[in-house]
């Protein structure tokens, strides 16, 4: 029961990560209709700034000059200092490369309204490679340890280990969702975004400047995977090729939950989260990453308007 | 009045280069000419170039400059297409005289990858929908025929299982079988509804194939890997070990797809197929099963990869898990659509970028892959056709600018 209770606490933080970042992939996708194939780098990149902004020492061969910018030296002695310095400042550095570049440079080309979209596809895979591979070789190509802002603290309440970074990341993650909820459901300009999502040309007619949503939920986007970032890599570390499964573990998540709901994708995390961890823990810890695939083939076969999803109607 | 307002029109209307009987040479020949050019170019500096390649090289250049001044639809156009056809098929079958192991270890990769990408063009650019599994395949064909030639006793979940020991190329159907009946029980669910479906559940199918793969120990020795040794080993009489004679297998294996999609793309079958491409609910109202064409063209796309897999084990003599996860995946994509999507060249094209034009560009260590992800993000903003479409139009534009001339 122990076992069971700690497996599934922590489940459910990495989940909440994964959920933070299935918003992100869900937005982008319901807003512009970009499907993102290279989300998974649009997180392991903030993780890497903000360990090259927020370290104190300068560590994989750049310049001093850059890690001076964020913590200083306060950095390394006192790490959720210097974290929180580069976080603070790789939030406007991703909203402009991850939001602002990527939506003026590649989206906005790319994406006729109604044409077909496999040449964005295409391009958000290479853009992944190019990211991925970039980091490799111009940064580094180990493994960097990633300190948690929560600190290691671990409470043991009748023989069940909960860490601080667990119960930071679930009450964080469900704070930054909830407030997201709210922000589109109850305030003038997140109705006016829901509204460009759910039918441009409506909402064009409407007075709504539909192209100012976009690239509202582009920056959404992008502040986002910088949190998920900032969550994440304390447990898989700031490492180049940590793309590709967070973001297919965030698809996962948005699918499973169901696209069209930011509800449906905060759900989707969670269970993806607990369901890996389950999985790890009970079946065999090799197949820790099979469990929420196998779902997501489920899912797609019984009920591909995801669980918690609405189904739409076809446009021809 | 334009002479060709119907292939305007046909380009106008679709997004993907159709490529009609009349305009096959010329991406053919280009295609063609630039693997022979690639070839040519990447053993320089480790074994040295034979001076008869030389010449064939001059004669494959001669042919594109003939190919882009003769219209298409005379007859000195299909006189040069043969040329440049039969120019190809002697190059690549003269190509192993005098080489070095490891340049022939990178050919016949090409051949293989090669088929690989054809059948992933089958299913994407005649069939619309994106797999991103088709490494996946190419491991379930290498292990299925690794296996089935092992002939030693395993242990499998505590049992005593004696492994077959069938001739390799007896193999090869049941690698293929094997590629095509997963392809169609993961292809069923996802082609249910329209959308992008396919490319999310082959992502996630080729890292279930991975884990697989990598934990099922005691049946795939995991990270560790197969050695699978091409000694003793003969067909129709020819000793198989020099890495020269068995370049052939992979190359016959490659014009054997090439002939099947070539035929597949000019039947009714393909037809029907192009014609969900372009508009699925004009095809469906027609009376063409859309889910089912697609299904098809999805299970030999895949099985075409399943086959080259049991080429492949023979072909590197090691398998591994590695090779075939999602990166080589992403790899195969990318050479898919840069050279170009739906036409019948690309996929060589696009091959020998990824192969050959990858291998001679190790010498800047890894960066050539940092280059090669900005150069598919150009390519998608300047010419999202491909190489191959790229070159059609092109040549349609010389056309025109010499018509009105």
């Amino acid at each position: 029961m122990e076992q069971f209770l700690q497996v599934t606490i922590s489940g459910l933080a990495t989940g909440a990560i994964f959920a933070i970042a299935a918003v992100g992939f869900a937005l982008l996708w319901q807003t512009a209709g970009a499907i993102n194939f290279a989300h998974g780098e649009f997180i392991m990149l903030p993780a890497v700034i903000i360990l090259l902004l927020g370290q104190g020492e300068p560590t994989f061969g750049v310049p001093d000059y850059v890690p001076l910018i964020g913590g200083a030296n306060v950095g390394f002695a006192f790490p959720a200092v210097g974290l929180i310095a580069g976080f603070a400042l790789a939030i406007p550095i991703a909203i402009f490369l991850l939001g602002y570049l990527f939506k003026v440079s590649l989206v906005d080309r790319l994406l006729e309204p109604g044409g077909n979209d496999i040449p964005l596809v295409i391009a958000t895979i290479g853009l992944g490679l190019l990211m991925r591979e970039y980091v490799h070789e111009a940064w580094f190509a180990t493994p960097q340890p990633f300190p948690s802002v929560f600190g290691n603290d671990v409470w043991r309440p009748g023989g069940v280990a909960i860490t601080a970074d667990d119960v930071g990341v679930i009450v964080v993650c469900t704070l930054v969702i909830l407030s997201l909820q709210v922000f589109l459901r109850k305030t003038y300009l997140g109705r006016q975004m829901e509204a460009a999502a759910q039918n441009a040309e409506t909402a064009k007619v409407l007075g709504i400047p539909v192209g100012r949503m976009i690239l509202l939920t582009f920056a959404i986007n992008a502040v986002l995977v910088t949190i998920a970032a900032l969550l994440v890599s304390p447990s898989v570390n700031a490492r180049w090729d940590a793309g590709i499964n967070l973001g297919l573990l965030a698809f996962t998540a948005a699918i499973i939950g169901g696209f069209n709901q930011v509800r449906g994708a905060l759900y989707g995390g969670f269970l993806v989260g607990v369901l890996q961890n389950w999985s790890g823990a009970y079946v065999s810890n090799l197949y820790r990453e099979a469990g929420p695939l196998l779902l997501l083939i489920l899912v797609i076969l019984v009920r591909p308007q995801g669980l918690f999803g609405r189904a739409e109607e076809r446009r021809i | 009045m334009s002479l060709m307002p119907d292939s305007e029109l046909q380009n106008r209307q679709d997004k993907i280069a159709v490529v009609e009987r009349g305009r096959l040479s010329i991406p053919l020949t280009v295609g063609i000419a630039t693997c022979a050019a690639l070839v040519a170019i990447v053993p320089v500096g480790r074994s040295g170039i034979a001076g008869l390649m030389w010449v064939w090289l001059f004669a494959l250049l001669g042919l594109i400059a003939a190919n882009l001044l003769v219209p298409v639809a005379s007859r000195n156009g299909v006189m040069v297409k043969w040329v440049s056809i039969a120019a190809f098929l002697g190059f690549m079958l003269l190509i192993p005289i005098g080489r070095a192991g490891s340049t022939m270890t990178d050919l016949g990769l090409f051949a293989i990858f090669g088929a690989v990408v054809v059948g992933m063009n089958l299913t994407q650019g005649f069939a619309g929908q994106i797999s991103l599994a088709q490494a996946a395949f190419l491991g379930i064909g290498a292990y299925t025929s690794v296996l089935l030639d092992f002939g030693e006793e395993i242990s499998l979940w505590g049992l005593r299982v004696d492994l077959p020991d069938l001739p390799f190329l007896a193999t090869i159907p049941i690698a293929i079988g094997m590629s095509m009946l997963l392809s169609v029980l993961i292809g069923f669910p996802a082609l249910r509804v329209q959308g992008p479906w396919l490319a999310f559940v082959t992502l996630a199918f080729n890292l279930l194939v991975f884990l697989v793969l990598n934990n099922e120990t005691e049946l795939t020795r995991g990270s560790r890997g197969i050695r699978v040794l091409r000694s003793d080993f003969e067909l129709f009489g020819i000793d198989m070990l020099p890495t020269n004679n068995f370049y052939y297998v992979g190359f016959v294996y490659l014009l054997i797809c090439l002939i099947l999609v070539w035929w597949i793309i000019r039947c009714p079958w393909g037809r029907a197929l192009k014609s969900i491409r372009d508009n699925p609910a004009r095809a469906s109202s027609l009376g063409v099963d859309v889910r089912a064409y697609t299904l098809l063209a999805f299970a030999i796309g895949s099985g075409m990869a399943g086959g080259a897999g049991a080429i492949y084990a023979r072909q590197v003599e090691f398998i591994e898990p590695r090779s075939f996860y999602i990166n080589q995946s992403f790899d195969f994509l990318l050479a898919t659509v840069v050279g170009g999507l739906g036409t019948f060249v690309g996929p060589l094209l696009g091959t020998s970028t990824i192969t050959l034009l990858a291998d001679y560009l190790r010498f800047t260590g890894d960066w050539y892959r940092v280059w090669f992800g900005l150069f598919v993000i150009i390519m998608m903003l300047i010419a999202p056709e491909g190489m191959a479409g790229s070159f059609n139009r092109f040549r349609a534009w010389l056309l025109q600018r010499r018509r009105s001339a």
